[in-house]
């Protein structure tokens, strides 16, 4: 009796302890509503101690409320040689705010595996959660401590994605009172107070209430839409390496000291380099052999260990090895340049990522490296890992980035120009000879420009069939059956690829009686954006402006078919592009000529709706069908070797 | 007359193996000029790269060896085109218990001048990653590899285990020119040994003193590429594997392996399956009360499913094995066994028959029919059994589940009936119970436009997807907003019914564009985006073709016409079948004065369909998609 009491007094006094955690109905309406988890809390403590010691502690509470949401309940950390996870713990809670198990750090577990790349000091830790059903809340508790290479200091990013909302995120920087750094905030306006104090400064950014975001089409990229702050410290020491980070110059003074520490000039390059270029008249017939020569023998392999992730390999190693990655590649390339007295500058650039700003120096700006070859207007931005890319064009994740060029210890920021919206154009040009019956065999050839180059390049290792299977998915005519497709390419410094093939149908179009509904465009799908009709709260982004110009040739048998409708022509003239559609009939036929640009752009979110009506008629139009009507008294069934 | 019967032959001969035995060598280390010098292969022109020759030999326990299992591997590949230069960059898989990889040795063959370069890899180049607490990653970068290279590596897998041997596997996405494998096992093991996929490999055993010698051959074996609308890639790609069926080794207990059904459940009863499908029901007061609620038994049954699959989400990993079930309730989530026990403790307690029904989920591929393991279940599904001899199938893994509806992940064509003998415990799980979708649509059309509503009923296996994108979409809002972009309509009201059941309803009124050309009127005769596309996009194919789920599907339009128009033409009427009634599809549009009524059938009754009926399946699929965009015509009158 006396134990049970003690039990019940336990029970009742631990109870107020063990008072509900984060429950999911006390999430505000507004934090909910589209999320598939939202941040309950989310807490960043950076101490930075010494230039060479940095201690980092974090506390993340989420509430799951969608299955797609589970997995931002993953606890997922990484460590490499100079940083380790020194702390862990974690709870979950059911819906209610229940507890319904802990979590310790053996409860962890780690994989080296480094996928494509071949050697990195990664660490992947983390919990195989085994989640209930939605909603659930988890809180984690960790520590980071970072030895030896205290630069690049974990950024403050409230939110994850888009479809996570945020209650309340705190991040806080605790450095001596002499520590200078800096920082770039994107996307918000986040609170900031500092205590500064003789020792030490406590600096504080906070947000709270952040909604999440529906996703739309033709959104910004994820970088221009999620609020973030960047953290730079004014000087560091990276694996016993000293830079700084005041500007891109400072940085650049660093990175430089590590190009030249990749080791000497092989002895024999010189001679190597002069056999292969011997002949080559021009500067220009230079760069090709030797780009060749990188295209020929060598190839992309990823070792990323240490300072490695920002120094080459040896230049020895890869011209004895014949692989690199894009450090180590575009770094020979440079060195062999030289050897034949050709200026190059290697780049740091991002691809996929935010463009390098001009103001603020992070190492976390940039993940590739490639090599610039000055030549003013004909300037060469030449990528060394994939052989495929011809020389002078400069590639899809490239264009319109920021690109940190350096030159004998100095750097300068560039942008890699854009092409012109109207030449990344796909032609197609289509002779359809329509058969009395409603059949049809067609000839196609499409000449992809630039940009839409990359959009066929896959073919060309492809036999007839797996071209064909390929093709096969732009035609909008069910029944086609496609044969001889060739492929070929030009690939200079404005590349094309050039598809053809032979078409045969059993229809051209739907039938229904005497009438055949033609599409006006049967070789790529039309265009169909689907856009809601709710209100837009962003911007509007074109990230690449594309040009087609489709021109097709229907001939039509004499006496079998007469044109009782053609779409009336549709000519659309906008700030975002324009369109036309003109069908008209010729001798024995009809021509049908469309051409469509959109333009790359940024438009407010005001101009949703403008945007929608000039996009949507352009489906509409793409979408509209040519009414041929069987005067011939006889209609084809085309059913054939299907039980009726 | 003899010179013309041998000149064909002799054609054909040729045209089998055009290249002689000299072109190419099957000797490690050993490089011919024609492995070099070749540009492609004239078997498949699109390959990257081809192997040119591939030799796997095992030896299995052998007396007074330190390794129970001894798998030397070697392989010689030609880079044909750049994008082959991936092959250089080599990870093997192995078991960080009890495996190790030695031995290795890799080199690149090129032709420079003249001469034949080689480039040999130093072995201090490998590098080994922990991929997770089982597997780890031995990695290495073969040098100097291009287009045009000849790669050439070999490494041997030791391991302690005498009674595992990994499939060999023959076919690869790059076509082979010859493979060779040789397994030598004691005759103290016995092995079952299967061969299964599209290609057959040439397989012989002989006896060498206490050994039983497996050799199996293949020549110029294609590549296989994915498909869509497959199960199991794993099901066509030809392999050999080894189940061991009993092991009588000195000094170890004697093994006695499953190779029938009986054995298999036997091992599963070994392990401890019975003791746990006798389980302590730790829901006995949640299914008392349902039990006294629920007086009508199928109702019984999923009132206690929805029960446990209210109190346990599933974790994603498929069991046979339970892992402390009452522990992982009150986390509230677990593995299928953890669940699948719990939900037969819980239908045993409210008084009912269950009998487990052991499967592999579709992704594993099939059971086989012959030689069964206990390593080809992955999970088990429930059989319950009611008072009146009727039996319904259940699953706690998907919320959506409900009784006969199970995810379509383990609508398998072959599970087994635990307990059942041999030949009568095989059960098709594919077509459980009939999967519907219907629509409705009563709309009334005028010069601009469609006015009308729309029912949609869905029942059974579409529920999973309908429900996903309801959850998904985050709000109702959302939803509705993508179902207009879907169907280029205008909503105006919406609502869902019996969401937490099978057969989901859903109401909508809507309105609609539509374009006039001058005295005519030319519609989209089914209204809505309804089998418009060709479902199968490619045209050739090697697999067979597997559809998800029977299904029978529908549209009916009941439209009134606007006034001053007459109808000029309605599609003709369109009933087709193929593949012996497999799939099924029927269109007819009828008017009667201003009512005119379209209506639209699929049937898919048949999942499987064999490569050799794809023309006719890709020309059935191609014109229901004709008839789904065919048109109906109005004429002013007026």
């Amino acid at each position: 009796m006396k134990i049970l009491f003690t039990i019940c007094a336990l029970a009742m006094g631990v109870l107020p302890v063990m008072a509900q955690q984060y429950p999911a109905n006390t999430i505000p309406e507004g934090l909910r509503a589209g999320a598939d988890a939202v941040v309950r809390y989310s807490e960043t403590e950076v101490e930075y101690a010494s230039p060479t010691l940095l201690r980092e502690h974090n506390k993340l509470v989420v509430t799951v409320l969608t299955p797609d949401g589970d997995e931002w309940a993953n606890f997922v950390t990484y460590t490499d040689m100079f940083r380790s996870l020194s702390g862990f713990s974690g709870e979950i809670y059911d819906g209610a705010g229940k507890l319904l198990r802990k979590i310790k750090k053996s409860d962890l577990k780690y994989s080296d595996y480094s996928g494509a790349h071949l050697e990195t000091d990664n660490r992947t830790h983390y919990y195989e959660l085994s989640a209930p059903r939605p909603p659930y809340t988890v809180k984690y508790e960790w520590e980071i401590t970072t030895r030896n290479a205290v630069w690049a200091f974990p950024m403050f990013v409230p939110q994850p994605t888009r479809s996570v909302g945020v209650e309340k995120a705190v991040y806080r920087l605790e450095a001596p009172a002499d520590f200078r750094f800096y920082t770039k905030t994107y996307n918000f306006e986040p609170e900031y107070r500092t205590t500064p104090s003789e020792k030490a400064a406590v600096y504080e950014w906070g947000v709270e209430n952040i909604a999440p975001l529906a996703s739309v089409p033709y959104a910004k990229p994820i970088w221009e839409v999620l609020p973030m702050v960047y953290f730079s410290p004014e000087t560091f020491i990276y694996d016993k390496v000293a830079g700084g980070m005041k500007d891109w110059q400072s940085y650049a003074e660093w990175q430089w000291k590590l190009l030249e520490r990749s080791g000497a000039v092989p002895a024999e390059l010189n001679a190597f380099v002069a056999d292969l270029t011997k002949g080559a008249q021009s500067d220009m017939e230079k760069i090709r052999i030797l780009y060749d020569y990188l295209a020929a023998e060598t190839r992309y392999v990823s070792i990323q260990i240490g300072i490695g992730g920002f120094q080459p390999m040896p230049v020895e190693r890869v011209h004895k090895t014949k692989y690199g990655d894009c450090k180590a590649l575009t770094n020979y390339l440079r060195l062999m340049l030289a050897e034949c007295g050709i200026d190059s500058h290697y780049v740091e650039i991002g691809m996929r990522r935010r463009s390098i700003p001009h103001d603020f120096v992070s190492p976390a700006m940039s993940n590739h490296a490639i090599l610039m070859v000055p030549a003013g207007a004909d300037t060469l931005w030449v990528e060394c890992t994939n052989p495929e890319l011809p020389l002078g064009y400069r590639h899809r994740s490239i264009v319109g980035q920021n690109a940190l060029v350096y030159k004998d210890g100095t750097a300068e920021v560039v942008t890699v120009p854009h092409y012109a919206d109207s030449l990344n154009l796909s032609e197609r040009y289509a002779r359809v000879a329509v058969q009395a019956g409603g059949g049809a065999t067609a000839h196609v050839v499409t000449t992809n420009h630039m940009h839409r180059f990359e959009d066929y390049w896959s073919l060309e290792p492809l036999n007839s069939t797996d071209r064909i299977n390929k093709l096969r998915e732009e035609i909008n005519l069910p029944n086609a059956r496609l044969s001889n497709p060739v492929y070929s390419e030009e690939k200079g410094a404005e590349p094309t690829a050039v598809v053809e093939y032979d078409l045969s149908t059993p229809q051209i179009g739907s039938r229904t009686g005497d009438r055949l509904f033609v599409n006006t465009i049967s070789f790529r799908q039309p265009y169909s954006p689907r856009f809601p009709r709710g209100e837009r709260t962003e911007d509007i982004c074109v990230r690449e402006g594309r040009a087609d110009s489709d021109i097709t040739h229907l001939t039509i048998p004499e006496g079998a078919f007469e044109i009782e409708a053609l779409p009336a022509p549709v000519v659309l003239n906008s700030k975002y592009g324009t369109y036309s559609l003109v069908c008209h009939p010729t001798d024995g036929g009809i021509t049908v000529e469309r051409r469509f640009l959109l333009h790359r752009g940024l438009y407010g979110k005001e101009e949703y709706v403008d945007f929608r009506n000039f996009v949507e008629a352009a489906s509409r139009a793409d979408n509209s069908k040519i009414v041929l009507r069987n005067i011939s008294g006889g209609t084809q069934t085309a059913i054939s070797g299907m039980q009726p | 007359m003899i010179k013309l019967l041998i000149c064909p032959v002799l054609l054909f001969g040729m045209c089998l193996s055009p290249l002689s035995g000299q072109d190419f060598s099957r000797k490690f280390g050993k490089i011919t000029d024609y492995e070099v010098d070749m540009t492609s292969y004239e078997q498949d022109t699109s390959a990257v790269a081809v192997y040119l020759y591939e030799e796997t030999v095992i030896k299995m326990y052998q007396p007074g060896s330190s390794t129970n299992a001894d798998r030397l591997y070697s392989v010689k590949i030609k880079i044909l085109k750049p994008e082959g230069v991936s092959l250089a960059n080599v990870g093997i898989p192995y078991r960080s218990r009890g495996e190790r990889i030695s031995d290795m040795e890799a080199t690149a063959y090129n032709r420079v001048d003249d001469k034949i370069e080689e480039t040999r890899l130093n072995r201090n180049d490998a590098v080994t990653e922990k991929v997770t607490d089982n597997v780890s990653l031995y990695k290495f970068s073969i040098p100097n590899v291009r287009e045009g290279s000849v790669i050439e590596y070999k490494y041997r897998t030791s391991s302690s285990n005498f009674t595992l041997i990994d499939p060999i596997r023959i076919q690869h996405d790059h076509p082979v020119v010859y493979s060779y494998s040789k397994v030598d096992i004691p005759d103290a093991l016995a092995f079952n040994v299967n061969t299964t996929g599209g290609y057959r490999p040439l397989a012989e055993r002989t006896k060498k003193g206490r050994s039983y010698i497996y050799t199996i051959t293949g020549e110029d074996i294609p590549a296989l590429k994915p498909e869509p609308f497959v199960w199991c890639e794993d099901d066509f790609e030809t392999k050999v594997t080894f189940e061991l069926r009993s092991a009588n080794i000195p000094g170890t207990p004697i093994y006695n392996f499953s190779g029938t059904w009986e054995k298999v459940d036997q091992t599963l009863e070994q392990v401890g399956f019975d003791k746990h499908l006798g389980m302590r029901n730790p829901l006995r007061k949640e299914v008392d009360q349902l039990t006294s609620d629920y007086p009508d038994e199928r109702e019984r049954v999923r009132a206690i499913l929805k029960l446990v699959l209210d109190r346990m989400n599933w974790n994603g990993q498929y069991r046979i094995l339970p892992n402390e079930p009452h522990k992982r309730l009150d986390e509230g989530s677990g593995s299928s066994a953890d669940i699948n026990f719990i939900l037969n403790a819980a239908l045993r307690g409210a008084g009912f028959t269950t009998t487990p029904i052991l499967l592999a989920p579709r992704r594993y591929g099939r059971l086989p029919l012959a030689n069964p393991s206990v390593d080809n279940l992955r999970t088990f599904v429930l059989l319950v059994t009611l008072s009146d001899g009727k039996n319904y199938v259940v699953d706690g893994t998907d919320p959506s589940n409900d009784i006969n509806l199970i995810p379509v992940e383990l609508m398998v064509d072959r599970a087994r009936i635990y307990g059942a003998d041999n030949a009568s415990g095989w059960i098709n799980l594919s077509a459980l119970t009939p999967n519907i979708y219907r629509i409705l649509v009563t709309c009334t059309l005028n010069e601009t436009g469609l006015t009308g509503d729309m029912t949609r009923f869905v029942q059974n296996a579409r529920t999973y997807g309908l429900k996903n994108s309801y959850r998904n979409a985050g709000s109702e809002d959302k939803y509705v907003e993508s179902l207009e972009t879907d169907y280029g309509m205008t909503i105006s009201s919406y609502a869902i019914e019996n969401f937490d059941t099978s057969q989901v309803t859903e109401k909508i009124d809507f309105t609609m564009g539509v374009e006039s050309a001058g005295d005519f009127i030319y519609l989209n005769a089914p209204v809505i985006d309804f089998l418009t596309t060709n479902l199968l996009t490619r045209q050739e194919r090697v697999r067979p073709v597997e559809f998800p789920y029977p299904e029978k599907a529908s549209l009916t339009v009941v439209m009134t016409l606007p006034e001053g128009y007459e109808l000029e033409e309605a599609p003709e009427p369109l009933n087709i079948s193929a593949c012996n009634h497999g799939v099924e599809y029927l269109y007819q549009a009828l008017w009667n004065g201003d009512q005119l009524v379209v209506k639209v059938d699929l049937n898919i009754n048949t999942l499987l369909y064999m490569a050799e009926e794809y023309p006719d399946l890709f020309e059935f699929f191609g014109l229901v998609a004709e008839k789904g965009n065919a048109h109906i015509i109005l004429k002013k009158t007026r």
